[in-house]
């Protein structure tokens, strides 16, 4: 049988490689992408850019594949083949078995022609990481072969089905649906039905229109595989009955044993989709319209309890699934019925305990209220287990691709009873709200991950860490990469292994930056020797200070999403990097109020632009007006404020990061005073009037 | 191969009658007689169950058509209009529908050989479909047919098309081939199975008007056929039934159909003055 099936193959190759178009369809299509390949190594450095840029190859190879899978039916209907082989016991299966292999081989082909490509073009320029290579090709396989065979069979399901030319439109409309622009046609029908119908139905790159995420991966997620599966089980099973009314095969034990095979697979793949998956979104505005739709109010009062104990065990599978134990002491005088705490809201208790007791909890945004069974006394501690899961967001991962759960998000329980972001400035810009830990909290940490997982914990054993923090508990994997310079390690995407080149700049740069600010500042830091380089901002997050966070001996430094640091990275860049950095040392760690940040900004910015100018270093950004004139809220009191720093920023004495008022700035903020105070203390330095040099402000 | 029955075959397509209550039965090579739009593809394609009768049965002493799949393995059909892929060797053809049939790698190239032999198709093994002429493909096209050695050779009208040397060719190897299986030819002209076939069934209208030998059709219209000369311009010309007028000289010859009994001019009947007599009838029949 399977020798029947191998020469029928033979044959149908032949056929396909006698028509002519369809070879040379397959090398022009092939040619293309190559040469984007080519293109993204010589012209625009970007190897990832050179997959998650090819929607046009994946357009055009679909209908290719529809028109290919069309054609391997229709030659056969102009002869008279599909009647003799009708007639020969087996004949049409086999027949059509073998187009099926044909078009498997064709694809097969190309798939190793572009993969052998790609690693001759890339490999070792300069990424040499195996994971890397096999994410491509899982890519590769995913998004392009097996959509050029769902295109494919596609193809041969029509045109078995529709007779005559009424053949062309259905093709074209299926097309549309599938290719990865679908939402151009489509847009309508997903307002309609109120649900994202073509990322459903598309079957390339998932966001074709965002940039690679060099942290995160390519989004080769579970859910797109089982999805590809679910579209496969579909059109097998289609082509099933078709042949079953058609006498073409036979109800018997073999027929229902390939029926049952496909009919499970089709059930598991429907229940895989189904349950939660947590994927790479293209919509970088939805955590912001989350949180202009959900202003939180803070309703409930502030208590003294304290967490502690973590015993956390995480599951980063399809998503994320946490399993966390921790204490909770009641260090107020008076008993408490219920508890508050924080935990983002898209992270879903599913169940929550106390010492095996089950207790009634609330969810309402970013909070979680526990009603106690017993009213915990003063002073009395007890243990609250939960289950939670979820996560979906670009902005902090839990699953198999990775896992970013940084300190400065709260997504494990806190006290701070504040939204975890909050919309800021006149702009409305993401704004995190970091989580307190006033005290040192002790945590322990089980994880099973294939991959390397960087905490802020010490490790104990494969699998698990414990250890004390008062700045939170981070928790870092994916594909990324280690490098040791001089006094520093270095983390960071397997992509971005030319910006390696460029770390020590960052390290002549960051020491002269530490001294400068902890001298000028006269602050009392731990200076980090473990760098996170990796990209941690979405595309719609622009404010300054989001991106860099020091925790402890870890320095967090983030870029957006679109940026591919190559070799002159921190060279360009160093001038805004100050602009990040600052805020990472100061107020970052500072536990305050939600509507602070304008005040905090204006701080940061003003100081590094002041440092910038004392390291020597070209500062042409023009953050200091933009934020003056763009972001921030303007009333009375900040008016007057402006106008005060306007005249003292204007005098020589102002370039000297070493000025008093700086210093004090800082311990306005750290004391939380106001725009009040702020102009007064500004005031009385512009009132002494007396520069070092004697010069009158201009 | 022992008979094959065809028992009170009924089918319609789109509320239409195309084969009405036929009954009729195969042994050795059956000529499948009638004009365009008689039910003849349809017969022959409900025999090779391609398609299936809307009632009745078809059996033969030791198998039952509903088992098609038994069926078809004994089964030869060369379609009506055959065609084949145009841009692969005559040889690659058969190699490929050899293969679907299950013939062995090794008795493939020899079964492929002998046939080619047997159907004249030697020289022409290695040359595209495309470049092959009309008589040539319907060679193919029976080639594949009795590629495998089926008991039962369906050929759906095999010489339209062909000249006058290759249709006669075409009956010399069907009458070979009919030797040793059964074999159903179907067409609309006489000859083609006058000589080939032992017995012949008339189909028109999906009905089977006459079945039986050839000299069984014969007696329908022995002392039938008269033959005279006459002018053209003869008046009661109009009211004989005729059969076929030839040009004699200055007069013509008449070949026509007699109900009185006129021995003098009395001929012997051919098989096709006994189709067009049961077409006439038919006809006759209907407008009454
Ligand atoms: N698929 C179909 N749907 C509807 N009517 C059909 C179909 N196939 C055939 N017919 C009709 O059935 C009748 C018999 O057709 P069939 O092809 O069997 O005749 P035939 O004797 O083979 O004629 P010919 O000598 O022209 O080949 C015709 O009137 C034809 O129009
Ligand atoms: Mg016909």
């Amino acid at each position: 049988m399977i020798y029947r099936i191998y020469q029928s193959t033979i044959f149908t190759s032949k056929l396909a490689l006698r028509t002519w178009l369809f070879p040379i369809f397959f090398i022009c299509l092939n040619s293309y992408i190559i040469y984007t390949f080519y293109i993204y190594r010589f012209q625009t450095f970007s190897p990832p850019s050179a997959l998650t840029t090819s929607s046009y190859f994946v357009i055009f190879g679909m209908l290719a594949y529809l028109l290919f899978g069309m054609w391997i039916i229709r030659v056969e209907k102009s002869t008279s083949m599909s009647d003799l082989t009708l007639l020969i016991d087996n004949g049409y299966l086999f027949g059509f078995l073998s187009k099926v292999l044909v078009g498997i081989i064709t694809i097969l082909t190309s798939q190793i022609i572009l993969m052998a490509s790609y690693i001759a073009i890339f490999y070792g320029h300069p990424i040499t990481d195996v994971p890397y290579y096999l994410a491509v090709f899982k890519y590769i396989t995913v998004f392009w072969s097996i959509s050029f065979f769902i295109s494919f069979l596609l193809g041969m399901l029509l045109a078995s089905v529709i007779k005559g030319k009424s053949v062309y439109p259905v093709l074209l409309l299926v097309f549309c649906f599938l290719i990865p622009i679908n939402h151009v046609f489509l847009e309508s029908a997903n307002r309609v039905l109120n649900f994202d119908l073509d990322s459903w139905l598309n079957l390339g790159e998932p966001n074709p229109y965002s940039v690679y995420h060099a942290f995160y991966g390519f989004s080769i997620d579970y859910f797109h595989w089982m999805k590809k599966l679910l579209f496969l089980s579909i059109i097998f099973l289609l082509f099933i009955f078709l042949f079953i009314k058609k006498k073409i095969i036979h109800l018997g034990k073999p027929t229902y044993i390939v029926l049952l095979l496909f009919v499970i697979v089709f059930s598991f793949s429907a229940i895989e989709i189904t349950k939660k998956n947590q994927i790479l979104v293209n919509d970088p505005t939805r955590i912001i319209d989350y949180y202009r739709n959900n202003e939180q109010a803070l309703l409930m009062d502030d208590q003294a309890i304290r967490l502690d104990d973590f015993d956390i065990f995480l599951k980063p599978n399809a998503h994320l699934e946490a399993d966390v134990t921790f204490t909770i002491t009641n260090e107020g005088r008076e008993e408490l019925n219920s508890l508050h705490f924080a935990l983002f809201h898209e992270l879903k208790i599913s169940e929550l305990h106390s010492n095996g007791i089950a207790l009634n909890y609330v969810q309402d945004g970013d909070f979680v209220t526990v009603e106690l069974n017993n009213a915990i006394e003063s002073g009395e501690k007890i243990d609250i287990s939960m289950h939670y899961e979820g996560l979906k967001t670009n902005l902090y991962f839990g699953n198999n691709q990775a896992i970013y759960l940084p300190h400065y998000f709260p997504w494990l329980p806190s006290t701070n009873l504040k939204p975890a972001f909050d919309l800021v400035t006149d702009q409305k810009g993401l704004h995190r709200i970091k989580p307190s830990y006033q005290e040192e909290t002790n945590y322990r940490l089980t994880i099973n991950y294939d991959k390397k997982v960087y905490t802020n914990l010490n490790k104990q054993a494969e699998g698990t860490w414990s250890g004390k923090s008062s700045s939170g508990l981070s928790v870092i994997s994916g594909m990324l990469n280690e490098n040791s310079q001089e006094n520093y390690q270095w983390i960071y995407p397997v992509t971005w292994e030319q910006s390696v080149e460029d770390f020590s700049t960052f390290e002549t740069y960051f020491r002269m930056f530490y001294n400068t600010i902890t001298n000028s500042l006269d602050l009392n830091i731990e200076k980090p020797n473990r760098v996170f380089f990796i990209p941690n901002l979405n595309i719609s997050d622009t404010l300054n200070g989001e991106s860099v966070w020091v925790n402890g001996s870890d320095l967090i430094l983030g870029t957006p999403i679109y940026i591919e640091p190559d070799q002159d990275y921190f060279d360009i860049f160093q001038a805004e990097l100050t602009y990040e950095l600052v805020p990472a040392l100061t107020t970052n760690k500072l536990n305050t109020d939600m509507d602070d940040y304008e005040f905090q900004a204006l701080f940061n910015i003003v100081f590094a632009k002041v440092i910038n100018k004392q390291m020597n270093i070209n500062d042409d950004t023009d953050t200091l007006k933009f934020f003056i004139s763009e972001k921030l809220t303007v009333d009375q009191d900040v008016n007057t404020v402006v106008k005060e720093l306007k005249d003292f920023l204007s005098k020589k004495e102002a370039e000297d990061a070493n000025h008093p008022l700086y210093q004090e700035w800082l311990h306005l903020i750290e004391s939380k005073k106001s725009w009040d105070e702020l102009y007064a203390l500004i005031k009385q330095f512009n009132n002494r009037e007396v520069s070092p040099n004697g010069k009158d402000p201009a | 191969m022992e008979k094959i029955q065809l028992k009170n075959i009924n089918k319609q397509m789109k509320r239409k009658d195309i084969l009405q209550n036929i009954n009729l039965d195969i042994h050795g090579s059956l000529g499948l007689l009638g004009p365009n739009g008689a039910g003849k593809t349809t017969l022959m394609k409900i025999i090779t169950t391609l398609i299936q009768p809307d009632s009745g049965t078809i059996q033969s002493e030791n198998l039952n058509w509903e088992n098609t799949k038994e069926v078809r393995k004994n089964i030869g059909y060369l379609p009506q209009h055959f065609s084949m892929y145009k841009n692969i060797t005559v040889r690659e053809c058969l190699n490929h529908l050899g293969n679907l049939k299950g013939i062995s790698m090794h008795n493939r190239s020899k079964d492929i050989l002998t046939t080619a032999e047997n159907v004249n198709l030697i020289d022409v093994l290695d040359t595209k479909i495309k470049n092959l002429s009309g008589g040539m493909l319907r060679r193919v096209g029976i080639a594949q047919a009795i590629l495998g050695n089926p008991k039962l050779l369906i050929v759906d009208e095999p010489t339209v098309g062909l000249d006058i040397e290759e249709r006669v060719r075409f009956r010399r190897l069907l009458r070979k081939l009919g030797r040793d299986r059964h074999i159903i030819i179907s067409t609309h002209i006489v000859e083609d199975i006058e000589t080939t076939c032992d017995s012949i069934c008339i189909l028109k209208d999906g009905k089977v008007l006459q079945t039986g030998s050839k000299s069984d059709l014969l007696d329908l219209v022995r002392g039938k056929v008269v033959e005279d000369m006459v002018d053209l311009n003869d008046t009661y010309l109009e009211s004989l039934r005729l059969i076929s007028t030839r040009e004699a000289g200055n007069q013509y010859k008449i070949r026509y159909f007699s109900d009185s009994v006129n021995q003098n001019n009395i001929v012997e009947p051919a098989l096709e003055d006994a189709y067009l007599y049961l077409m006439k009838e038919e006809d006759t029949n209907d407008r009454r």
